[in-house]
């Protein structure tokens, strides 16, 4: 095997495994935020906690005969059984990371309660990455992407108008932290969540919500990101575009808890701002997974 | 196999890539593979673990006390609630009483859960200075 070779295996392999990461997290984040789900793990039994790894795994196999994560589908059998016990454990490091990152999970706590709520959490994730490369995958070859690429006068035509790209950008990342805020926003799992993080740890969540979304557009693979990196207009550099589309979810955050009345105009800014950060990680997971679809 | 799977097969053989169903593993997705099975061979054995471990203790709760807090004329008692046990409880209720001046003063808030081995914080609040107060869980449920 040449270098060169070598090297474009793991970069695949890495690039399969971040698309399974970007499934999980758009698949997983309305469960991430409902605190009964995180309930049902602080009693749930040991043989209960088996029996939904393996109704994870078997939903995975399942799913992988015909999706999965990889961009190449596995058809024999010992591929797809691999493939699944993998999703497996991604959708249960995922899990994991999310709820450490909400501040659900402490280290101080019981590990049954710590397995019960990661193995429970774990549960709508692996499903997530069950179905990663359905995503939206038709839109690349429907577009005519891939390896063959766009036709060239389209993209031009496209490309050429930066402010008409940067608009539906910026429309179907508002559309996509709309959706995922609406159903969000009303619930009490944002001030629960927010009043058991400290300032530093919130700085820790931006940085992860900026990565999520980073991954969900640039790094997965997914979708149209083949005509994305193309596209020319303010959006176009991936760090300005995972800034912007950031600074926008956040604002759709913002709104959304304001029109629910989660935060009033009386409320002191720190809590505008706790709260903000708070609903601004699955806002930025569903403006990323707009700019994907739309 | 289809007609598409066919016209699939035909166009990744065009574009020199092997049959992901029939070509052997590359290193990265061995390596991959086999970091997932650890990572699944340590959940399923913590699991099994803790279903094998006998020592199934109930809840049991201990209340430890803060400092007291004055703002403006009631007083703020910070209470931390442990559960011992290894088993969760739920709607942990804790009550605490107060003599002063004659008449008995009770202040109680309730915890959704607690589970074992850990921790959950609250405050009770007074008229009086509850230095003397007598703080305890009161009721529980099983969830």
């Amino acid at each position: 095997m040449s270098k060169s070779e070598a090297v474009s295996d793991w970069h695949r392999e890495l690039n399969d495994l971040m698309r399974a990461v970007a499934g999980a997290f758009l698949f997983g984040a309305p469960f991430l935020y409902t605190m009964e789900v995180w309930w049902k793990g602080n009693f749930t039994s040991p043989p209960r906690m088996l029996f939904a790894l393996a109704a994870a795994y078997v939903s995975l196999v399942a799913l992988n005969l015909n999706g999965g994560f990889r961009t190449r589908q596995p058809r024999a059998w010992n591929r797809i059984l691999g493939d699944s016990a993998e999703g497996l454990a991604v959708a249960l490091a995922s899990a994991a990371f999310s709820l450490v990152l909400i501040g659900i999970i402490r280290f101080n706590e019981g590990l049954e309660v710590i397995m019960g709520r990661i193995v429970m959490e774990a549960v709508p994730f692996s499903i997530g990455v069950g179905i990663a490369s359905n995503f939206l995958k038709k839109q690349d070859e429907e577009g005519g992407g891939g390896s063959d690429g766009l036709p060239e006068e389209r993209a031009q035509d496209w490309s050429s108008d930066a402010w008409r790209g940067t608009l539906a950008d910026a429309g179907s990342t508002v559309l996509g932290a709309t959706i995922i805020c609406s159903s969000i926003a009303p619930t009490d799992e944002i001030p629960m969540i927010a009043a058991g993080l400290s300032s530093p740890w919130l700085l820790v969540m931006i940085g992860a919500s900026l990565l999520l979304s980073y991954i969900i557009v640039f790094e997965a693979d997914l979708g149209s990101q083949s005509r994305r990196m193309t596209q020319t207009g303010i959006f176009q550099s991936p760090i300005s575009e995972t800034l912007a589309s950031y600074l926008l979810s956040l604002l759709v955050a913002f709104l959304t808890m304001w029109l629910f009345q989660l935060v009033r105009v009386d409320d002191p800014l720190s809590q505008w701002v706790n709260y903000t950060i708070v609903l601004g990680l699955p806002a930025t997971i569903g403006g990323a997974a707009g700019r994907v679809a739309l | 196999m289809s007609v598409k799977e066919e016209k699939r097969k035909e166009q990744s053989k065009k574009r020199g890539e092997k049959d992901p169903g029939i070509a052997p593993r590359s290193r990265a997705e061995w390596v991959s593979l086999l970091v997932a099975l650890l990572l699944l061979a340590l959940v399923v054995g913590t699991v099994v673990a803790i279903w094998l471990d006998p020592s199934a203790v109930p809840a049991r709760f201990r209340v430890a006390r803060g400092a007291v807090r004055v703002e403006g004329e009631l007083f703020y008692l910070p209470v931390v609630v442990s559960n011992d046990g290894d088993a969760t409880g739920a709607q942990v209720t804790v009550t605490g009483k107060l003599e002063a001046d004659g008449e008995e003063e009770e202040a109680s808030t309730t915890f959704d859960f607690v589970p074992g081995h850990s921790q959950v914080e609250g405050s009770l609040i007074f008229g009086s200075d509850p230095v003397s107060a007598d703080v305890r869980v009161t009721s529980y449920q099983k969830p």
